[in-house]
C-alpha cells in the first residue's frame, strides 16, 4: 500500500520545492531588521510603509504591546510603559544594571536574579521583550513571503558572552523561531561585503551600534572568512553619546532656568530624543539649535549646539574604542599597514569624529558602500542561506571573544580555551586531588582575561562527586570544554580511573555585568601589573606548600639517616617558610623555599639511593594544573 | 591539493565496514570520527615533521573545515552532527598548535612524554647565570629604593630588559634551526635533538619569568599602569 503512494509526480514535486526558508535578523539596540536571500542577492524586508528599520521599542498600551515607531512615539507621554534599548539588559542580573537605571523611564524589580522589568502589574525579562521585537520582524517576513517563517539566524555583538548569547537564543525561541545560528555582527557585515565585492585580504570591521562596540579582524581567502581576532565593549555605543549630551543639557537647564529636569520622566525622554536628533543632524551640518518646549515648567529650552562642541563632549567615548582596536590588531598579529579594507558598521559610525579616529588607528580610509544600518542584517541573510544549503562556496570561521578557564588552587585561572580561538573548539585538561582520600572536586568555570578567578565572570560551578578514595594526586579528572559554532559553551568532566561522569550545560542565572566586561577589558590592561604580582604570590605559595609537604614526608621516612643537627636545620628552614608563606612577601617565600630545597637536598639524595626511591616516585604529584 | 588523512582506520559507526578516520564511509556515506589518539599531524594529514610551511597548514585548515564544518551537517543525523563538531574542533586545535613553531615543539614534547611542566623555571641557563644574579640584585635594590631610585639603576635595568627580550625572541630562531635536523634524523638521534629543543624552551620559559618580574618591578617603581 505504502509503495503505491510514492508516485513519480510526488517525487518531482519534492524536487521543485523551494529551498528551506531561513531569514537573517539583526536584533539591534536601537533598530532591528530582517533580511533574506533573493536569488544570490541579500535584501532587507521593508514594512508596509516601506521602512527597513524597526525601532527596537516596545510600548505596553491597553491593547497589548506594540513595537516600532508607533511605540517610540509614546515615549514622551507614556514613558513608564515604553521599553527601549533592551539589548543592554540581555543576559544580565539586576546588580549588573542598577547603576544605569536612572537613564531609563521603566522600572526594574530589584532581585538576585535576571533583570525583570515592571510594566503595570506584569514583570517581563529582557528575552521576553526582545521576543516581541522578533515577533514583529517575523510577521513582516511572513507578510512578504505569504507563508510561515520558522527559522532564523540572529546576530549578536561579537563581544557578547555566553549568557548574552543564550538570552538571545531564548528570545528567538519565545518568538517561535528556531534559531539555527547566532552570528557575530561584525562577521556578518564582512560576509555581506564579501559577497558583494569578492575581494580577498585582511579586513577590519569597526562596529559602533546604539549600545555596543565590536572590532573584528578577518582574513578572506578562497571564500573562507576566517576571523583572526575580535575585541570590544558591550557597554559602549551611540546611547553613550546621547547620555553625554543629555547630561550637558540637564546641567545647562539647571544653571539657566534653576530647574532639575532629571526627575521628570517626560522631560527626560524629550531631552533624550532631542539630543539624539541633534547629534544625528550634526553629522551632516556644523551647527543646529535645539528647541525643547517645557510647558510643565513654564519655559522653552533653547540652545545652539556646534559639531565642535559635541565632538569635544564625545571624544573620550570614541577614545575608548581605540584600545580594543589596537588589542585586536595585536591579537591578530597584524600591523595597520597590512589591513586591506576597513568596513564601518552601525549608525554611530556616521559621526565624522568616529570616521577620523578609525582612519587614524587603521591608517586607511574606511569603506561605506553598504548602508551601515543594514549591512549586518544582509550578512545574517547570507549566513542563513549558507545554512539552508544555498551558498556553498562561502564558509565562516569565527572565534570565541573571551578566554575560558577553570579556577585552580589559590584562586588563579587555568585557561583552557584562550580568547580568539577558532570555533567550534574543544579542550581537555586533567586535574587531580590535593588531599588524600578527597572524594569531591569542585570546578568553577570562568570567562575573562584576568589572572584571578574572582576578577572574571563566573559562568558556572559544578561538583564532581564519588571519586574513589585515593592518595592525593592519583585521581585523574578530565574536564572537556566544547564551544560550538554559536559561541555557546558546554562543559563535561570525568574521573578517568573510575569512569565517574559529571556533565553540565552552562546556563548561568545572570550574564556578565557591563561593569565586569568593561572591567575585563580595561582592567586586564590597567590591573595587569597587580594581577601578575598576585598570581606570582599564589604560585610561590603553592610551590612552598608542595616543598613543605615533601619535606615532612621525607623526614618521616628518612630522618634516621641524617645527623641530628642536619634534621634541626631542615626543621628550622621549614618553620621559616611557614612563617613567611602567609605574608605578602614574594621574595621571602621564594628565597626560603630555595633555602629549604638546599637543606633537604642531602636527605633527598639519601632517599633516592635507598629502597624508598621507588615508593617516592609513585607518590609524587604527577599533574599540577598550572599554565 | 589532496589531503591524505592518515588518521588511522575505524569501523564505520553506521554500517560497521572498515573506513578511514576523518572521511566519509565508502559504504554508507556517513562521516567518520578521527581514530582514537590521532595527533595534530594526523588530523591535518601531515607526515610527522617539524618543518612545516605556514601556507600549506592554512590550506589544509581551510580544506578540512570545508569538509567537517557543522554548517554542512545541519540536515544530517545527530550522530553525524556530533562528529562534524568534534572533527572541526580537532582541526581547529591542530592548526592553532602547529602553526606556531614554539607551540609545535611544545606539543611534540607533550606527545613524547617530555613536557616541560614547571621544570623550565627552576634554574637559569648556565651562560646567563652571573648576569641573572646581578640583575636580580639590581632589581631588589630598585624595589627597595622605590620611586627615589637613581635613574642610572633604572636605565641599567631597562637595558637588561631589552637585551633579555632580544634573547627570548632569539630562542624561536634557535628552535627552528633544529627542525631540518630533526626531520632527517633517525629515531635515536631525534630524542637527543628533542632534548636540546626542550632546553631551549626551558631557557625561554626562564627568560619569560625573569622578564615578567623585571617588568613588574620597573612598572611599580615608575608608577605606570600600562
Amino acid at each position: 500500500m505504502a509503495e503505491l503512494e510514492i508516485k513519480p509526480a510526488a517525487r518531482a514535486k519534492a524536487k521543485e520545492l523551494p529551498k528551506e526558508l531561513v531569514v537573517g535578523i539583526d536584533l539591534g539596540t536601537t533598530n532591528s531588521l530582517v533580511a533574506y536571500m533573493d536569488g544570490d542577492v541579500p535584501r532587507v524586508i521593508n514594512d508596509e510603509e516601506g521602512r527597513a528599520l524597526l525601532a527596537s521599542v516596545v510600548a505596553f498600551g491597553s491593547g497589548g504591546p506594540v513595537v516600532g515607531d508607533v511605540a517610540k512615539r509614546q515615549l514622551v507621554r507614556n514613558a513608564e510603559r515604553v521599553v527601549y534599548s533592551i539589548k543592554r539588559f540581555m543576559g544580565k542580573g539586576y546588580e549588573d544594571v542598577k547603576d544605569e537605571l536612572h537613564y531609563f523611564p521603566f522600572r526594574v524589580t530589584p532581585s538576585q536574579e535576571v533583570v525583570r522589568i515592571r510594566i503595570a502589574d506584569r514583570e517581563l525579562t529582557p528575552p521576553e521583550i526582545s521576543a516581541m521585537i522578533l515577533r514583529e520582524l517575523r510577521r513582516r517576513a511572513e507578510r512578504h513571503f505569504g507563508r510561515s517563517v520558522e527559522k532564523a539566524v540572529i546576530t549578536v555583538p561579537a563581544y557578547f558572552n555566553d549568557s548574552q548569547r543564550q538570552a538571545t537564543k531564548d528570545a528567538g525561541r519565545i518568538a517561535g523561531l528556531d534559531v539555527l545560528r547566532i552570528v557575530n555582527e561584525p562577521t556578518a557585515a564582512c560576509l555581506a561585503y564579501g559577497l558583494q565585492r569578492k575581494k580577498e585580504g585582511i579586513i577590519a570591521v569597526y562596529d559602533l551600534g546604539g549600545g555596543t562596540f565590536d572590532v573584528s579582524i578577518l582574513k578572506v581567502k578562497d571564500g573562507i572568512f576566517e576571523v583572526l581576532s575580535t575585541n570590544g565593549d558591550t557597554h559602549l555605543g551611540g546611547d553613550d553619546f546621547d547620555r553625554a549630551l543629555v547630561d550637558l543639557i540637564l546641567a545647562d537647564a539647571r544653571a539657566r532656568h534653576g530647574v532639575d529636569l532629571a526627575s521628570d520622566l517626560e522631560a527626560m525622554q524629550e531631552i533624550r530624543l532631542g539630543a539624539e536628533a541633534a547629534r544625528v543632524l550634526l553629522s551632516s551640518t556644523e551647527r543646529t539649535t535645539l528647541t525643547l518646549p517645557m510647558p510643565q515648567h513654564g519655559f522653552e529650552y533653547r540652545r545652539e549646539l556646534t559639531r565642535a562642541e559635541v565632538e569635544r563632549l564625545i571624544d573620550p567615548i570614541v577614545e575608548r574604542t581605540l584600545g580594543p582596536c589596537r588589542m585586536a590588531l595585536a591579537d591578530a598579529g597584524v600591523a595597520p599597514a597590512q589591513i586591506d579594507e576597513v568596513v564601518l558598521v552601525g549608525g554611530a559610525t556616521r559621526t565624522p569624529l568616529v570616521r577620523r579616529r578609525v582612519e587614524e588607528v587603521f591608517a586607511r580610509r574606511p569603506h561605506i558602500e553598504l548602508n551601515p544600518d543594514e549591512v549586518v542584517a544582509l550578512g545574517a541573510a547570507v549566513q542563513a542561506d549558507i545554512l539552508a544549503g544555498g551558498i556553498t562556496h562561502m564558509l565562516l570561521l569565527d572565534v570565541t571573544p573571551l578566554s575560558l578557564g577553570i579556577e585552580t588552587l589559590g584562586g588563579a585561572v587555568g585557561v583552557l580555551i584562550p580568547r580568539n580561538t577558532t570555533i567550534p573548539t574543544s579542550a581537555k585538561e586533567s586535574f587531580t586531588t590535593s588531599v588524600d582520600g578527597q572524594s569531591v572536586v569542585d570546578m568553577h568555570v570562568v570567562q575573562g582575561e584576568r589572572d584571578l578567578a574572582k576578577d572574571n565572570r563566573s559562568l558556572a560551578r559544578f561538583e564532581l562527586r564519588g571519586i574513589p578514595p585515593m592518595p592525593a594526586g592519583l585521581p585523574r579528572i578530565e574536564v572537556s570544554f566544547l564551544i560550538d559554532a554559536n559561541g555557546i559553551l558546554n562543559v563535561t568532566a570525568k574521573e578517568m580511573r573510575s569512569g565517574t561522569q559529571a556533565a553540565i550545560e552552562v546556563r548561568p542565572t545572570y550574564g556578565l555585568t557591563d561593569a565586569e566586561v568593561e572591567r575585563m577589558i580595561d582592567e586586564s590592561l590597567e590591573f595587569a601589573e597587580q594581577d601578575v604580582r598576585a598570581r606570582m604570590l599564589i604560585d610561590a605559595r603553592n610551590e612552598a606548600d608542595t616543598v613543605l609537604r615533601a619535606t615532612e614526608k621525607a623526614l618521616g621516612q628518612g630522618a634516621s639517616l641524617l645527623a641530628a643537627e642536619e634534621v634541626d636545620r631542615i626543621r628550622a628552614a621549614a618553620a621559616d617558610l611557614r612563617a613567611c608563606r602567609d605574608r605578602n612577601d614574594l621574595d621571602c617565600i621564594r628565597e626560603v623555599t630555595m633555602e629549604l630545597n638546599r637543606e633537604t637536598q642531602h636527605l633527598a639524595e639519601l632517599l633516592m639511593d635507598s629502597a624508598l626511591r621507588e615508593a617516592l616516585r609513585n607518590r609524587r604529584v604527577t599533574e599540577t594544573p598550572t599554565r | 591539493m589532496t589531503t591524505d588523512v592518515r588518521a588511522g582506520s575505524v569501523k564505520c559507526w553506521g554500517c560497521g565496514v572498515d573506513a578511514s578516520g576523518g572521511v566519509t564511509c565508502p559504504e554508507c556515506g556517513r562521516l567518520q570520527p578521527f581514530a582514537p589518539g590521532a595527533d595534530h599531524w594526523a588530523v591535518l594529514g601531515l607526515a610527522w615533521r617539524l618543518g612545516l610551511e605556514r601556507a600549506d597548514l592554512e590550506r589544509r585548515f581551510h580544506e578540512l573545515n570545508r569538509r567537517f564544518h557543522p554548517d554542512y551537517f545541519r540536515l544530517r543525523s545527530p550522530g553525524e552532527q556530533a562528529i562534524s563538531l568534534e572533527n572541526s574542533a580537532a582541526v581547529n586545535a591542530a592548526y592553532r598548535a602547529l602553526r606556531d613553531p614554539v607551540g609545535r615543539v611544545e606539543y611534540l614534547l607533550e606527545r613524547e612524554g617530555m613536557a616541560l611542566g614547571t621544570a623550565g623555571q627552576a634554574s637559569p641557563p648556565a651562560d646567563l647565570f652571573e648576569e641573572i644574579m646581578e640583575l636580580q640584585e639590581a632589581r631588589q635594590e630598585l624595589e627597595a629604593a622605590g620611586p627615589d631610585a637613581p635613574d642610572e639603576l633604572r636605565s641599567r635595568l631597562e637595558a637588561a630588559r631589552a637585551e633579555l627580550e632580544e634573547r627570548r625572541r632569539g630562542t624561536e630562531a634557535e628552535l627552528v634551526a633544529l627542525f631540518p635536523g630533526w626531520d632527517a634524523a633517525p629515531e635515536v638521534e631525534r630524542r637527543r635533538l628533542l632534548g636540546r629543543m626542550r632546553d631551549i624552551l626551558a631557557t625561554r620559559a626562564y627568560l619569560k619569568t625573569i622578564l615578567r618580574d623585571l617588568g613588574a618591578t620597573l612598572e611599580t617603581v615608575s608608577g605606570r599602569t600600562e
